[in-house]
């Protein structure tokens, strides 16, 4: 028996030494393991990296003739073109027929210009010599006027002159009574032609009168007349068309594209007559090429007006655009515009590029790693590592220490001065999920 | 038939007074396979100030191994003070092999002038308590730069009197005959001394190693006096540190503790015996 405790004792020896090993063991498993860094100035890189696509950056209008039957169209919407490239056929017996009607046209309006002409000739004529006549009606109204005027006046003084006489003596031989008869007489003949004299006098203005505004009438200038110069007008526009059909004949009727760029609308179809808008709308990178892209509003904040862009497409690096716009979007995104005045030959409208805009922050004296900040109540904390002598030796254990970010991002974060220590090591990565107090191993610092 | 009666109430008298003796071994065991609800059930009053008394129960109501687990795979700190213990006891025993069984030896069997007088002092000392002792052990330590290191427990220990009192009188019973007749068959000094002595006293030191070991193994005043620096505890510094909230944890570790003491005292307990009768006569 008491072999069998000292044999036991032994044995509880081998056990106790077992179960240190496996303490020990279990121990290094269970206790976290732990980085931890003290912490360093540092300027903070707010990175916005995000998918773009490539924008139209200037839309023109591909006109062609109005009126005209189109036969095919060869492109679609989004089609790249080259400059030269046959964006639609139109239908070339159509076009004849028009350039036809449109020569008819032409013509006939220059022959009502002749004739507009002609007529106008002719009633020049008529009217020159209508006033004419008013003229010699009018002198011969002066004329007549001022003869009776002067018969009458004579008239006039003839009977003054009688009057004269009889008062000069010429009536001394007559009696009283015949006297006083003559003298009556003679006044009266003297006012009767006076009165035939005024009344002359009256008519013959009123012919004057009469003849003055005939001469008037036949003076005045006949109704304007503008059909000629509207005719010549239109026989100019028609021309132009003729000649812009010609050219469409000479070339087949084909419509080409101005310039390359990218078909961003087609407005007409075959079987259709084309319109007066235009056919096509184009949009091509002649000024440059603009990128646009979505962001959040969280993001907005570290991205101005002219930095610059980073534009990352199918494995090639882009370093020269820059911010153009910034404009807030109604479900709370932020679309930017970059834009770069290369590249046009590069870059398809509608394509996909990655873009990044690097903004570095002012110097903060008090950054650490974003992996060490926690979040608790709305409340950010970091745990700081304090030494502590134990039983195993010198251990790190889990302090909580409540801080203040002033700026981050997604990989460090700057904090508010006077809350952490030079020295104090800040956790900033766990092998396991950690509190307060807790006794950690440094894995490296 | 008298005797008989007699007999019985002697055997149930001890046995009660074993069971009071075994009292707190039960509640090592009991408590140890108790979970913590239980037990601040049930020791509430004591370790949380709850009204009532605390009660016990030997047996638990929902048994669990998760304390022993606890201390034996996720308490690295226990054994590091258990190997603490044992380099210390280990160091204490070896300096008293070294140095107690030749002291005893030489006092025991030599006669010269003073060995009265040092004997009287050997037991002066072991009569002495630590507390008498300490200071003038730590500036001796302290001076020879030994103070927070674990010789400062082992070399005061290694000297210990009470060793040499309890091997002294095993050596002093060994009949001068005996010595006579190696000398005569030609055994030098030392050869009596390990030939003869150390077999004879073999007793004797067996059981001052074991009381030794005891006193080693719960030693507590003196690393507190002497050590500071926490990784050179003993494992009997340890239970003070565990908090109130785990008392199962800290009955499952006292229990393990107990555990070498008890095999020892197994395996030697005719030695200890012979060992406290030996201190126990008078000279």
């Amino acid at each position: 028996m008491k072999q069998f405790f000292a044999k036991g004792f032994v044995v509880l020896l081998a056990v106790m030494m077992v179960f240190t090993i496996l303490s020990r063991a279990a121990d290094s498993f269970l206790v976290a393991r732990v980085f931890a860094e003290t912490y360093s100035a540092k300027k903070i890189e707010h990175i916005v990296n995000t998918e773009a696509s490539v924008q139209k950056n200037l839309e023109f209008p591909v006109m062609t003739e109005p009126g005209l039957l189109v036969r095919t169209v060869y492109v679609e919407e989004g089609s790249v073109v080259k400059q030269g490239d046959v964006l639609a056929q139109l239908d070339e017996e159509h076009l004849e027929e028009q350039m036809g009607l449109l020569s008819d046209e032409i013509k006939t309006l220059r022959l009502q210009n002749e004739a507009i002409a002609e007529n106008r000739a002719l009633a020049e004529e008529e009217k020159k010599r209508q006033a004419q006549r008013a003229r010699e009606d009018y002198d011969k109204a002066i004329k007549k006027n001022e003869e009776n005027l002067r018969r009458a006046e004579e008239e006039v003084k003839q009977a003054e002159d009688a009057i004269n006489r009889f008062a000069g003596g010429a009536g001394a031989s007559m009696s009283q009574e015949e006297s006083e008869a003559k003298k009556t007489q003679l006044w009266q003949a003297y006012f009767d032609k006076k009165q035939a004299c005024e009344e002359v006098k009256r008519s013959g203005a009123d012919e004057v009168e009469a003849a003055a505004r005939a001469l008037e009438d036949a003076q005045v200038k006949g109704a304007a007349d503008r059909s000629s110069q509207i005719n010549a007008i239109s026989i100019e526009q028609k021309e132009k068309t003729l000649e812009a059909y010609q050219k469409l004949a000479s070339s087949c009727g084909t419509v080409t594209a101005k310039e390359a760029g990218t078909i961003t609308g087609v407005l007409v179809a075959a079987g259709q007559m084309t319109g007066d808008t235009a056919a096509f709308t184009m949009a091509s990178m002649v000024g440059g090429i603009r990128i646009a892209a979505l962001i959040k509003e969280e993001e907005a904040r570290y991205v101005e007006r002219g930095d610059v862009v980073t534009v990352e497409k199918n494995g090639t690096t882009y370093e020269d655009f820059s911010v153009t716009a910034i404009r807030q979007s109604a479900d709370g995104s932020v679309e930017i515009m970059a834009e770069s005045a290369d590249h046009a030959d590069e870059f398809l409208i509608g394509e996909r590029a990655v873009i990044r805009i690097v903004k570095q922050s002012e110097l903060y004296s008090v950054a650490v790693p974003l992996s060490a900040i926690h979040t608790e109540q709305g409340k950010y904390f970091v745990y700081v590592l304090d030494q502590k002598p134990t039983v195993l030796g010198t251990e790190y254990f889990t302090r909580k220490t409540e801080v203040r970010i002033v700026d981050k991002n997604s990989s460090y974060a700057a904090l508010e001065e006077g809350t952490l220590g030079r020295d104090n090591l800040i956790v900033t990565e766990s092998t396991q999920y950690i509190n307060a107090g807790d006794r950690v191993r440094l894995q490296k610092s | 038939m008298r005797r008989v009666a007699a007999r019985f109430c002697r055997m149930a008298i001890l046995i009660i007074f074993a069971v009071f003796t075994l009292g707190p071994i039960v509640f090592l065991v009991g408590g140890s396979i108790m979970g913590d609800e239980e037990i601040k059930s049930y020791l509430g009053p004591v370790l949380s100030g709850q009204e009532g008394y605390a009660v016990w129960r030997l047996i638990p109501l929902y048994p669990t191994l998760r304390h022993v687990v606890e201390v034996l795979l996720d308490a690295p700190e226990f054994f590091h003070m258990f190997w603490n213990t044992a380099k210390i006891t280990a160091g204490v025993l070896l300096g008293q092999m070294i140095l107690a069984v030749p002291a005893a030896w030489g006092l025991s069997r030599y006669a010269f002038r003073g060995r009265k007088l040092i004997y009287q002092i050997y037991i002066l000392l072991m009569m002495m308590p630590f507390q008498v002792m300490m200071l003038s052990e730590y500036l001796v330590l302290d001076g020879i730069g030994l103070v927070d290191t674990l010789w400062a427990v082992i070399l005061p220990g290694a000297f210990s009197t009470f060793s040499v009192f309890i091997m002294y009188r095993f050596f002093a019973g060994i009949p001068e005959d005996i010595m006579e007749a190696a000398r005569v068959d030609g055994a030098g000094e030392w050869q009596m001394f390990l030939l003869v002595g150390v077999p004879l006293g073999k007793t004797g030191i067996v059981s001052a190693l074991l009381l030794q070991f005891l006193e080693c193994f719960s030693m507590i005043e003196q690393p507190i006096a002497f050590i500071k620096d926490k990784t050179l505890y003993p494992l009997s510094m340890y239970l003070p540190e565990i908090d109130v909230g785990r008392t199962g944890f800290a009955l499952c570790a006292s229990l393990i503790a107990l555990l070498p003491t008890l095999f020892l005292f197994m395996a030697g307990s005719d030695y200890l015996e012979q060992g406290i009768a030996a201190s126990a006569i008078k000279e």
